[in-house]
């Protein structure tokens, strides 16, 4: 008994201290980022083509996720809608959730699927071929040239690809429900700005889409980072980085909802 | 003929009998070429194919309909022990993550839900029954799935990506024994056996994380929020329905990547990127279809 609690505390204190590492490795990845921009040395050229490689690349899974967020919202909401006849409440409830819930961490999580682990992947592989020494041995500052464009590509990224997800997803919503519903896009329409939605609740979602996009930038940065042991551990370093991107995303999600203070 | 049928390739090479036994063609009979034209010759009924051999090597015929017929031929090889192996390394190793993650999510819902409630209606009967109904017949289904995709399709594809990248495919191909059989079928059938188990652990704790968001933040009492008087047939039927089907593709996709790993140092990586987005894009997209052709065939109701 004794030897099973003792192996339980170690267990314990090694998870503990794993997490404090990563949560350490991840504010170190921001603190360089944000250093060598506030040096201005973040390179501009490394910049745009992250944000092209990145934010361009991810366009189709971001709108075709978007539509089918939409949709699901809406046959979600199909039983209880006309169960109780409340067609009209159709574009307020799916608004609803996909301004200020869904939209964002269904967002967030297809970014950290396609941008976070592609940017682990490149970082990895960086990193177990030595070239990131490499770039040490010529001089060239890894944060200013690495770090720095990613972490700022990635942040764009996911805010302006929730904003674009949040258009398409209501757009969606608003098809599925005419052919599924048969509610009149008008209808949705109104329902979706008959004044219980507000700007507020797009802010909201925002401020998530910001959160999940430092949380997705640093996490798989810094997983990237310390990949070690050859092709192999650039495979392990994307899953752990995937998983605990999904982690961080989630437990924002609870930070930013319960910290917005209830309108 | 029973002697040459169980050698790699070689076989239906051999019994077409016009080119002898070279030092080229040695070399070149280990390679997937060749395994097509084995392929090739087993469907026009001559030859058997090794038991559950049915991957072919050639790249160029990779496609997810390939992995999926290789995949339920194999089934029948699988040995019970990897099944139970796999079914620990999915299921119980992923239950904590999904738990946690569950019950995030549980909790906001319910307080999103409430604040919405508070601001049309101060009514907050409605929301304990609501929410039970949601998680039952979509949420939690659709979330395990998607957390699933991520975990356990990441391991899948990393796992195979390394093994492929490290030629240990290969090895396992030169050592007769088949790698579908071998590494896919297993991590199949417990994904399979262990999603709808996993949707059911993870759902309660979505269900208990609510009910405790419910009783501090709004003060429902629990014997008031947990009462199941929405949740209809129709809504078990669609949760374990997304359940099965989602245990369903998220392996296959993932494998499907794992087994078409690049060779190159980048490879794994974009293996394991494409196992999650496609696993990931595949939960959502089954969840509304299951979704919307249950309401249909049900009338709506």
């Amino acid at each position: 008994m004794v030897r099973f609690s003792a192996a339980l505390l170690a267990q314990l204190g090694q998870a503990l201290v794993a997490l404090v590492g990563a949560v350490g490795t991840q504010a170190m990845v921001l603190a360089a980022a944000a250093s060598a921009t506030l040096r201005g040395q973040c390179d501009g050229e490394e910049l745009r083509a992250a944000l092209l490689r990145l934010g361009l690349g991810s366009i189709p899974v971001i709108v075709s996720t978007a539509v089918f967020v939409g949709g699901l919202m809406v046959v979600q909401s199909a039983p209880l809608l006309t169960r109780f006849g409340a067609e009209s409440y159709l574009g307020w409830g799916a608004g609803f959730g996909i301004l200020r819930e869904v939209g964002p961490v269904l967002t967030g999580l297809m970014i950290s699927g396609r941008v976070g682990s592609n940017n682990t992947a490149e970082l990895g592989t960086l990193t177990v071929t030595e070239q990131v020494d490499g770039l040490r041995a010529l001089a060239i500052d890894p944060a200013g040239y690495l770090i720095a464009p990613r972490v700022w590509a990635i942040i764009l990224t996911t805010v302006i690809g929730t904003v674009v997800s949040m258009l398409v997803a209501l757009v969606g919503a608003a098809a599925v429900g005419l052919f599924l519903l048969h509610v009149h896009p008008l209808t949705f329409y109104n329902g979706l700005t008959s004044g219980m939605l507000t700007w507020r609740d797009a802010l909201h979602g925002l401020a998530k889409a910001f959160a999940f996009g430092v949380v997705i930038a640093s996490s798989s940065t810094a997983f990237g980072l310390s990949a070690s042991g050859g092709p192999p551990g650039v495979g392990r370093a994307v899953g752990a980085g995937v998983v605990s991107t999904a982690v961080l995303i989630f437990a924002m999600d609870a930070l930013v909802s319960l910290t917005a203070r209830a309108p | 003929m029973s002697g040459e049928r169980h050698s790699l390739g070689g076989g239906p090479r051999t019994s077409k009998a016009s080119r002898g036994p070279s030092a080229e063609g040695d070399r070149r009979s280990l390679r997937g070429s060749d395994y097509a034209l084995a392929l090739s010759t087993v469907q026009d009924g001559d030859v058997q194919p090794m038991p559950g051999f049915v991957l072919p090597h050639d790249e160029s015929r990779a496609s997810l309909l390939v992995t999926v017929r290789a995949t339920a031929s194999a089934l029948a090889h699988t040995e019970p022990s990897a099944v139970v192996a796999q079914a620990y390394e999915i299921g119980v190793r992923s239950l904590p993550f999904l738990c946690l993650v569950l019950a995030f999510v549980g909790g906001i819902i319910v307080y999103q839900a409430g604040i919405q409630a508070m601001r049309i209606v101060p009514d907050t009967s409605g929301i304990g029954p609501g929410y039970i109904e949601l998680l039952v017949r979509d949420l939690a289904a659709n979330l395990t799935g998607l957390m699933l995709a991520t975990r356990v399709g990441a391991s899948i594809a990393a796992e195979l990506g390394s093994m492929k990248v490290t030629d240990q495919l290969d090895a396992m191909r030169l050592c007769q024994t088949d790698p579908v059989a071998h590494l896919v079928a297993p991590r199949f059938l417990a994904c399979v056996l262990v999603t709808p188990i996993l949707t059911i652990i993870a759902g309660a704790c979505a269900l208990a994380s609510g009910t405790a968001v419910g009783a501090i933040a709004f003060e429902i009492r629990p014997q008031n929020f947990l009462d199941p008087r929405f949740v209809t047939i129709g809504a078990l039927v669609s949760g374990f329905l997304k359940s099965v089907a989602f245990g369903l593709a998220i392996p296959l996709v993932s494998a499907h990547a794992g087994l078409y790993t690049r060779v190159g140092s980048q490879g794994v990586g974009d293996a394991t990127t494409s196992a999650v987005v496609g696993s990931s894009v595949a939960v959502i997209v089954l969840g509304f279809f299951i979704g919307a052709i249950l309401h249909i065939a049900l009338g709506g109701a």
